[in-house]
């Protein structure tokens, strides 16, 4: 019975409670309201599959991106009270059976990006193993149980390989994954890179070999030299029909560095090279510390729907992502700094159980999605080194 | 995503035409107990009112560096609470808990019973969108509840007053025609879950209709429906048989791999009532071995609390618990020093006094102190006084009444009918809770009544 702990859980969103939450085993109230939230959200999706355009017009555009990145939280938020892990694998479940639906994607957008979500659900595969230990996602055969949709792990990254083969092979000669024909960016990159390193984790595959070459890519061409930082794109031009000829010399990349790409990115860099990602979060501070803390929550409010890799826009992924990008790089201090700003100009309030950033407008509940994310992140080297068996079976999820 | 709260009841004192909700987005239709308070945050209907102390008992919930904003609103709503004496009920607990010895319903009784066949009768005159009372179909999903709960307070109220017999079993037959009525279902069958509402799983609709069917053939020896209810109590125990020998869990799913602890109770019940109909053996057969599952798989061991849900293909249970009064309601009788636990931890867990005790009122969430907002449904505050009633605990029914009357303003209109002067659409059919908190006589008392000889009176 651990409803004394629940009860006494100190109510605070400090840095040093929210670092402190993994040896407390249990969340702070404004994170356990963050996955009150979160859950009552999957559940929502789940029970209305197809009616969503209905109900809920922004869901059934953007509940995809939304739903992968809660998928992203889900290993941190069982190590972090690993008690609810068996409860975090069925809402990794319904992630990975609900994302795929065609309800959950503006497919008329501009921002739709299939290797994107590729690579996203491929990681909430992987992640679903990692904290299940189930095989219910590894292969789209033999659906019996799986209801809405079907990720397969291994056909998701043999289509990503062969994304990056294809591309290696044509005119671009770029063996990486774009985003869009002609377009690359460091993310959905570093994201298929993590989610290759844990299918021949679990397999004994070799995708991962292709990551050298990916990794190479992205640093000799979307990053700066001198601080260390992405650019946000690096185009080819391709065009994608047959036998199309490309000239080098007509490759461009744009040429302001962002803080909302840098966030996102180094919050996966840092697994694959930490010593250019700590470079470049010092970097990303310095150039960046000074805008994310003068943002308004009208900055942040109108920053939605626009980005290929989450629900999200610019300002809310540059200030959400730096606190994730903080906990990734284990930044106590920036953490604090962020969050407290957050908290200064998000109005929080916890209704119902749940917590919301009412200050950031008609999308705050997406927001708070994201921030589920951003806020409880554990390092990957962290999480992918945990003793994971040890959870499987538990059955004494804290009473909320 | 916009949420405005135009829509008013379809109740509403002077105002009866008012009950179309305007186009509402957001996570709205999970059913009764999701959604509706989260989508209220989420889409910033909510204000932050920022109110100076004004000596509110509310005040002093918050505690938290995180905003309270449910105490802040909620001070605002109750503000008048504040600044005014607190009413007498329009019918004491004495009043209500005295009417099996009187058999004469109380002031408020009436009234809530006079709206109630007025909703119900509106309905079949006029269909859904009919002028008195007509229906929100952005909230659909919820319909069947107050439909299937307002019938369980018939028995009772022939019990009480067997002058009411005819208009009881006319509001009663007229209820299973709606609840039979596509409106009352077809959410399940828009949501692509299947081609009917019966076949397999969805026990949160077809355990409420084969209670329904159940209660009236109990009650008026009437076969009207008998063929539909033996062949809706079939699927149901054969799902029973499936799901045991081929799933290794007892009960049934409302949706797939999503069972739920209070729609089981209603199944339960409703093989219970099967029982005293038809002489079956479902009690040994089903109903005493699902108790065991519940109480084995998600219910609180120390506390007797149900948990939220069990997902079958993961095995877990989902430590949620609420005051979840349905379940305490409709399952005590199976066992009732066990649950009698439970309804004590959940009246400390989820219930707060305010005015010096006179009233109280109900917490959103375990881990906070904040009072549940405009999500009566989550925290199943309108099943309070049922289960109050389940309990004999004229106490705390009385405070929850009380902050009911203080809440909608609660009156009663020239008409004789109960009107509520302060509610909103969020509260649907709610009548029908409040029928049922006075009148319910306890389901043991239902299962043990003579209703051959009731029959037999009335034949």
């Amino acid at each position: 019975m651990q409803l004394d702990t629940v009860k006494e859980t100190p109510v605070s969103s400090t840095a040093d409670e929210i670092w402190s939450m993994p040896d407390n085993e249990n969340y702070t109230l404004d994170i356990w309201g963050h996955y009150r939230q979160m859950t009552d959200f999957i559940d929502v999706v789940n029970y209305l599959r197809f009616v969503l355009t209905d109900e809920d017009p922004t869901t059934a555009k953007y509940g995809q991106r939304a739903l992968t990145w809660l998928g992203f939280a889900m290993p941190s938020l069982a190590y972090t009270a690993p008690s609810q892990t068996t409860d975090l694998s069925y809402f990794e479940h319904l992630v990975l059976s609900n994302a795929p639906s065609d309800y959950l994607v503006n497919k008329y957008s501009y921002y739709g990006s299939e290797n994107v979500s590729a690579a996203q659900l491929a990681l909430d595969a992987a992640f679903y193993r990692l904290i299940s230990g189930r095989d219910t996602y590894d292969t789209r055969e033999g659906s019996d149980d799986v209801l809405y949709g079907k990720v397969g792990f291994h056909e998701l990254v043999d289509e990503l390989k062969g994304v990056v083969e294809d591309n290696g092979q044509s005119a671009e000669g770029i063996p990486a994954i774009d985003t869009v024909r002609g377009r690359f960016e460091a993310l959905p990159n570093l994201i298929a890179m993590m989610a290759f390193e844990l299918h021949d984790r679990f397999f004994g595959t070799d995708y991962a070999s292709m990551n050298a070459d990916i990794l190479d890519f992205v640093e000799s061409n979307l990053r700066d030299d001198d601080t260390g930082l992405f650019y946000e794109s690096y185009m080819t031009g391709r065009l994608g029909y047959e036998e199309e000829p490309l000239d080098s010399r007509s490759r461009w990349r744009t040429s302001e560095l962002l803080p909302s790409v840098n966030a996102l990115a180094l919050v996966f860099y840092n697994h694959f090279n930490p010593e250019q990602a700590g470079r470049a979060w010092a970097s990303f501070k310095e150039r960046f510390g000074e805008e994310l803390l003068g943002m308004t929550a009208d900055d942040i409010a109108t920053s939605f729907g626009k980005s290929f890799h989450t629900a999200l826009g610019p300002s809310s992924e540059a200030l959400f992502g730096a606190l994730a990008a903080a906990r990734e790089m284990d930044d106590e201090e920036w953490f604090g700094k962020l969050q407290d700003h957050l908290f200064e100009i998000g109005d929080v309030a916890m209704t119902e159980g749940q917590t919301h950033y009412r200050a950031f407008g008609d999308y705050e509940a997406y927001m708070g999605m994201f921030l589920t994310f951003a806020r409880t992140h554990i390092p990957w080297k962290t999480l992918l080194e945990n003793d994971w068996e040890a959870s499987y079976s538990r059955n004494d999820s804290i009473m909320h | 995503m916009t949420m405005k709260r135009v829509a008013r009841a379809t109740h509403v004192a002077g105002n009866s035409s008012a009950g179309k909700a305007g186009k509402r987005e957001g996570w709205l239709s999970r059913r009764s107990f999701l959604g509706a308070g989260a989508a209220a945050a989420a889409s910033g209907a909510i204000a932050a009112n920022a109110l100076a102390d004004d000596g509110c008992p509310l005040c002093s919930l918050e505690s938290s560096p995180v905003q309270l904003a449910s105490a802040q609103q909620r001070k605002s709503e109750l503000q008048k609470m504040t600044s005014g004496e607190v009413p007498s009920l329009i019918s004491s607990a004495d009043e209500v808990w005295a009417m099996s010895q009187t058999h004469q319903l109380t002031t408020h009784t009436r009234a809530a019973w006079e709206l109630h066949r007025s909703v119900i009768d509106a309905a079949i005159a006029g269909g859904w969108e009919n002028a008195a009372h007509p229906w929100i179909p952005e909230r659909q999903a919820f319909y069947r509840y107050p439909l299937a709960f307002g019938s369980y307070a018939i028995p009772s109220l022939v019990m009480i007053d067997e002058g009411e017999y005819d208009n009881a079993v006319d509001c009663l037959r007229k209820s299973i025609y709606l609840i039979k009525e596509n409106a009352a279902w077809n959410d399940w069958t828009r949501n692509k879950y299947g081609t009917d509402a019966v076949s397999r799983y969805n026990i949160m609709y077809k355990g409420h209709l084969n209670l329904m069917y159940g209660l009236y053939q109990m009650m008026t020896g009437d076969d009207q429906f008998e063929a539909e209810y033996q062949a809706m109590t079939d699927i149901i125990v054969k799902e029973y048989d499936y799901n045991k020998s081929e799933r290794g869990f007892i009960g049934v799913e409302c949706e797939p791999d999503q069972y739920f602890y209070p729609c089981n109770s209603v199944g339960m019940m409703s093989l219970l009532i099967h029982d005293k109909v038809f002489g079956t053996d479902y009690e040994d057969k089903y109903v005493m071995p699902n108790l065991d599952f519940l109480k084995q798989t998600m219910t609180d061991e120390e506390l007797h609390l149900p948990y939220f849900r069990w997902h079958p293909t993961h095995g877990n249970a989902e430590n949620f618990v609420f005051g979840d009064w349905w379940t305490l309601g409709m399952i005590h009788a199976l066992d009732p020093d066990y649950y009698q636990v439970a309804f004590d931890n959940s009246k400390d867990l989820f219930i707060t006094d305010i005015y010096d005790g006179q009233a109280c009122y109900t917490k959103a969430a375990l881990m906070t102190d904040g009072i549940s907002t405009d999500m009566e449904q989550r925290t199943w505050i309108f099943y309070l006084p049922f289960c109050c009633r389940e309990f004999d605990d004229p106490q705390t029914w009385s405070k929850i009444e009380t902050f009911f009357q203080m809440k909608y303003e609660t009156a009663v209109a020239d008409d004789g009918e109960l009107r509520f002067h302060d509610n909103t659409d969020d509260e649907t059919m709610m009548e029908a809770y409040f029928f049922l908190g006075d009148v319910h006589q306890g389901w043991r008392a239902i299962l043990d009544y003579d209703w051959p000889s009731f029959v037999s009176r009335h034949a």
